[in-house]
Parts: C-alpha cells; structure tokens; sequence
C-alpha cells in the first residue's frame, strides 16, 4: 500500500453499537431484551477508495449504513468524519455531515418520489442547502448531474415512471452527488437491477470515482460484484466484522471459515469448474441478533470448529470470543481461534 | 411415482403467448420449443421481461385467459397437449406430473393456515388419504426438504419461517405432488448465497433420487453453470440460444449470450472496466424490428435491422441461436458482411 499512514481516513468507524430495545406489553411496556444489530464494528474508508462490506441478511450492514448516514443514532461508539467525532457536532455541522456523506439506496423503484420530476428530485438538495447552488442556477446544475450519470438533459422534466430501473439508479446517484458529497454509501445498488444493465451502473459508479475523487461504502451481498469494485473488503457475521483486509488477501487467502464458506457457496459461471471448486455448505440460518451465540458467534454453523474436534465445536469457539487478530499482513484481520487452521484446510483442499 | 421410461417426459414445441394491452396485442412468448429428460436439468436464462417466467406459467395453465392467450405452438406432457385440454383437465394433468415452485415463497403460501395444514390439504386432495395420514405425510416431506425439527414446525405459519425455510416448505409441497417435471422460477433469487447453495443442493439432491425432470428459470448465470445440462437463453419472447451448458459457456453463438457472459463481475476475477451491454432490455409490446436485439449488438449489419427475424440456425448438432451470423460468433471472428463493409 503506497497509502501514507498520517493521511486521516475519510471516515472511520470505532467500536460502533447499535442495539435495538425488544419491549412486550401493550399499556406498560417492559423491556424483555435488545437486537444487537450492530455490535462493536470498526472501519477505516480512505480518500478516494472503495470499502466493499459482505454479510447475508441479517448480519448489520444496512443498520450500519443507517448509522453512518444519521438515519439512525448510535448505541455507543464513535463515527468519525474526516478525524471528527460526529457525536460532537452541533446543528450546523451535522447539516454539513449529511452533506458530505450520501447515500444511494438498493430499490430504484421505491426510493424515488413518484410525484416529483426527475429535475425536482436531483434539485431538492439546493433547497435544502441553498449556499450549495451553483452560479450558473438550479436548472443548469441538475442538467450537468444528469449528464454526468449518463442520462439525457432533457430528462429533468420527465418522471421516475418513464425511466428504466437502469436510470432510475443514475437519477438516485445524481441526487446524491447534487450536494457534492466526499463518500458515498451505496446500500446494494446494484441488486434490483437486470444482469446486463448491473454492468453498466458499475462501470458508472467507478468512472464517478476517478472523475470527481469520491469514496464508497459498497455493501452488497454479491460478492463478485465487491470483487470487482472494491479496494478493501470488510466481512460481516451478526452484528460483527469477522474478517477485513485488502481485496485479493480476503478473496484468495481467506482466514475465517465464515469468509471462507461464503465465497465457496457463488456460483461461478463456468461449467468446467463444476464439481471441482471446494464447496462448504452452511447449515442453517444465521441466529437471532437477539440472543447471538456464546463465544465465537460463528460456532454453531462452523464447519471447521465441528472438524477440530471429534468431540464437536472446541470448548474455546463456545466460551471464549475471538478479537480480530493480524494475519500475515498487516492490514488483514480475522476474528478466529483458528485462523491458522481455517487457512490451512483452503490450502490443503 | 411412475417408472419413468427413457425420452422426453415434457416436450414443449413452437409456444406462442400473447396477451391483450390498452396499447395493442404483445407476444410475449414466441417460438419457444424445448424438451424435459428425466433426469435433466434444463435452465431458462433471461432478463425481466424476456417472457422467461410466462413460458411455464403458460405450461402448466395459470396464466389468466384473457388478457393472456396461447397464440400456437404445443406442450406435450405423455404425448398428451396440455395446451389443448380444458382448464380443469389442464389442472388435473398438471398436478399430477408437474409441479411448480416460485421465487417468492411468502407470496405463494397462504399466510392464515399453518404449513402443516397447507401441506395436509394438498394431500388429501391429490391421493385421496385419510387426513390422519396426510399429516403424517406432511412432517416426512418437510423431513424429506431437511427442515429442522420438521414435527414442531408443521405448526407454524408462512410467517414464522426464514427465506430458505419458507422455499424448503414449497418445495416440500410440490414434491407432495410426486412431480415428474418440477418447474422451478427462480427459487433462489432473494435469498443469500449460503443459503441459496443449500437449496441448490437440496433440490439435486431430491432430483437424483427421483429422477425428476427440472426446469430452472433464472437470471443467474452462475447458478447456471452449476446445474444445468441445457441452457435456453431467451430475449425478446425467443429462445435466442439452445445448447448444452458446456457449448454455451465454451463458444457462445449468439451475440447475447456471449455479451452477457462478458459483462457479469466473476468472483476469481479482479476487472478493471466491465463489457456492459449497451442500452437495457426491451419493454413488451415494444420489440425491435428484425433481430430484438440489434440495437445493442455490437456484430448488428443491416440485415439485422429489417424483417424478418432471424431464424434458429444449427450450429452444431442439437445447438441452434437466432442469429444471421451465429457460426461467426460461435468462431469468435468478425462476420463476413462486416468486414466487407469496413473496406
């Protein structure tokens, strides 16, 4: 990495806590438990990068883009901007926040208002913040957004109905950079859209990033798709990170078998491997965030703690939870008392 | 279930929908002929829109006529036309060897009844038991999907159950049916790659020892690959490609697929810019003149843009793609007519 290490990150996340109260009762309400949906996550977003965030449903990932556009208010924990703790922040400076930090939201159909023309939608943000308006006036900066997403000027005055899922995508996107923001959380952006079309809004979203030097959060459950766009890649399992690191170190060289059981379980699109990739089937579901499990959270579906041991998951997986630990390089984690052996039996196939 | 004899179990030859719009009719299935092998997997690919979906749901008679109409072309199900027979025959016939499972489990359950007493009345009246038994039936078929504490969970509702739960209770209730042929549509579209795998395998699995006939609709190319012994690309209404999974993944014919396999992000392969297709699909009702897929062919001629469509053309034994220029594509070289228009 020929990052300077001085350089402050864009925005880093420190230990953040997100539990959601579980009350019963219809007249007096009584707390009976919370949903840690996020539990003590840390990230590091650098200028300029893409920070790919994988995890099956249920794992936290939309809580934690919740957290770090201001939807949501954390639990406990530190989302800092540019080296400044949010928390901190008056009325101003938080309207400052949401500018810098915008999102783009998964379902194109459903996160654009239908009674608003696409130049209504993309110039919202000047109302909001009008210091923000160009010169030249609303109408040519909606123009130039437009434009730069690859859709026709003259689409300002049409409405999201008469757009394809496609372009709905760039009218989100250019909503979000109408505010001019330094990083961009896109919350599965891809997903609703057909096959063909997953490319082109891709291939967009990463020429917006070289044109105009912007940052993303790229949560996504495809993991071909963070392959292909991400610089680091975080791995999410119940409300924790349980591996982090570069892109090729988590994709070649995984260390926790949760990693490791997710990338085995894409399918790759070619037929002549089939039959040959190592392929880990988890049993079950992910467990309630409600009661996660003791220990290494990961241990009632590990394939590889049920192997250490004849007599089932090792006593440590049950009792003792793993912090993330270095491994090999620096900048890669793993969370796993067995991170050695969950390599290991990659290599040794 | 029957001993199913060698050949085709359902044969499905030249199919034609079309249903009726405010803005005129729009067909969209046309000339679509495959064939179901005990035993085989056959995978219908497309896009929304791609008439990949209607398709079966026109085989197995659950489109609703009108809007919708079957416009030519037949499904032979034991040399029988399924197409031809009134619906409570079509039903009938259809219950009894194929059967169908959807994408959206939550959609095709009944959310007021239990699964147990969903599976238990499909049960009772398909083979004619005693309730007693069906019940009994209804936890070993939800054994059978590998659903975990099957005894308790007949009790429960849609709602109570996760995705993967939910799709192993419909696959449970189709298999109630002792299905030749399962028609599956996207069935593990909205659900995690951990658990879409077990579905996958779960549904070989039960395949094999069956020896069922399956008919995969999905968009994912990957699970494709996995799976299928044939591939149907469709676009437009029309099979554009029909080969066997190796064919069609070694040397694309039509342009399309070719296309679409370039443009998908793959997991062992770090990419700089992706090959996208350029523009989107075609809306129904809105199909290009001459090939459907000419305005974002990068081999499109002329001939290509005018009437009549192309017609399947053999490129090899059992392949065929709709394209004037399929043998030149299958190659991986530059069309004939292309070049001479260069110089």
């Amino acid at each position: 990495m020929s990052r300077p290490m001085s350089e402050t990150p864009v925005l880093e996340v420190r230990d953040l806590v997100k539990h959601y109260p579980v009350r019963v009762g219809i007249v007096i309400k009584r707390q009976v438990g919370q949903v840690k949906a996020v539990d003590g996550v840390s990230l590091t977003l650098h200028r300029g990068r893409t920070l790919g965030l994988v995890g099956e449903s249920g794992s936290g990932k939309s809580t934690l883009a919740k957290l770090l556009t201001g939807v949501e208010v954390p639990t406990s924990g530190q989302i800092l901007v540019d080296g400044e703790d949010v928390s901190t922040f008056g009325r101003a400076q938080r309207r400052r926040l949401r500018r810098d930090v915008q999102m783009v939201f998964q379902d194109p159909y459903t996160s654009l208002n239908p009674r608003m023309s696409v130049g209504e939608i993309v110039g919202e943000a000047y109302d909001i913040h009008p210091d923000l308006t160009p010169k030249q006036g609303k109408a040519a900066a909606v123009r130039e957004l437009l434009e730069l997403v690859g859709l026709s000027p003259d689409s300002a005055r049409r409405y999201p109905h008469q757009f394809s899922g496609g372009q709905r995508q760039r009218i989100g996107i250019a909503r979000a950079l109408a505010v001019r923001p330094r990083v961009l959380i896109c919350d599965e952006p891809v997903s609703a859209l057909d096959v063909s079309v997953q490319g082109q809004v891709i291939n967009l979203l990463e020429s917006l990033q070289d044109e105009l030097g912007l940052s993303y959060l790229f949560i996504a459950h495809d993991l071909s798709v963070v392959r292909h766009i991400a610089d680091e890649v975080s791995v999410m399992y119940l409300g924790r990170v349980v591996e982090s690191g570069p892109d090729a170190q988590v994709y070649d060289d995984p260390r926790h078998p949760y990693t490791r059981a997710l990338l085995s379980a894409v399918p790759v699109p070619d037929p002549t491997l089939r039959g040959k990739r190592q392929e880990i089937v988890l049993e079950g579901d992910i467990p309630s965030p409600i009661a996660p499990p003791s220990g290494c959270r990961f241990h009632t579906r590990c394939w590889l703690a049920s192997r250490l041991a004849d007599s089932g998951v090792p006593e440590r997986c049950r009792t003792e939870d793993p912090a993330l630990t270095v491994q090999g390089a620096t900048d890669h984690v793993a969370a796993c008392h067995f991170a050695e052996e969950a390599a290991g039996a990659v290599r040794g196939g | 279930m029957t001993e199913s004899a060698t050949g085709p179990l359902l044969q499905v030859e030249d199919l034609a929908v079309e249903f009726r719009t405010p803005y005129g009719v729009v067909r969209a299935v046309d000339g679509l002929s495959y064939t179901v092998e005990a035993g085989r997997t056959l995978a219908i690919v497309g896009e929304s829109g791609s008439g990949k979906s209607v398709s079966s749901l026109a085989v197995m008679g659950l489109l609703p006529t009108p809007p919708a109409r079957i416009a030519g072309g037949r499904a032979l199900l034991h040399g029988r036309d399924l197409l031809t027979l009134p619906a409570k025959e079509h039903r009938a016939v259809c219950g009894d060897h194929v059967a169908m499972v959807f994408q959206d489990a939550l959609a095709a359950l009944n959310p007021v009844h239990t699964v147990g007493w969903q599976l238990t009345e499909a049960l009772v009246a398909r083979h004619r038991i005693p309730r007693r038994d069906a019940r009994k039936r209804a936890v070993e078929l939800l054994d059978l999907v590998k659903m975990p504490h099957a005894q308790q969970r007949v009790k429960d509702y849609p709602h109570q159950f996760s995705g993967g739960m939910r799709q192993r209770a419909m696959i449970a209730m189709a298999l109630a049916m002792d299905p030749e042929v399962l028609i599956a549509d996207e069935p593990t579209t909205a659900l995690d790659v951990t658990v879409q795998a077990q579905i996958m395998r779960l549904l070989a699995e039960i395949q094999a020892e069956r020896r069922m006939g399956l008919v995969l609709i999905t968009h994912d190319l990957g699970v494709v690959a996995d799976v299928a012994d044939e591939v149907v690309v469709m676009y437009a209404g029309r099979a554009v490609e029909q080969a066997d999974v190796f064919s069609a993944y070694g040397s694309p014919a039509h342009p399309y697929t070719k296309a679409l396999l370039a443009s998908i992000p793959r997991l062992d392969q770090k990419g700089g810019t992706l090959d996208v297709i350029p523009g989107r699909p075609p809306e129904q009702g809105s199909f290009p003149d001459g090939c459907p897929f000419h305005p974002r062919c990068g081999y499109a001629q002329d001939v290509c843009r005018s009437n009549p469509r192309p017609e399947p053309v053999e490129v090899a034994p059992g392949r065929y793609a709709r394209c004037h220029f399929a043998a030149d594509v299958m190659a991986d070289r530059e069309p004939v007519a292309l070049t001479k228009e260069v110089r």
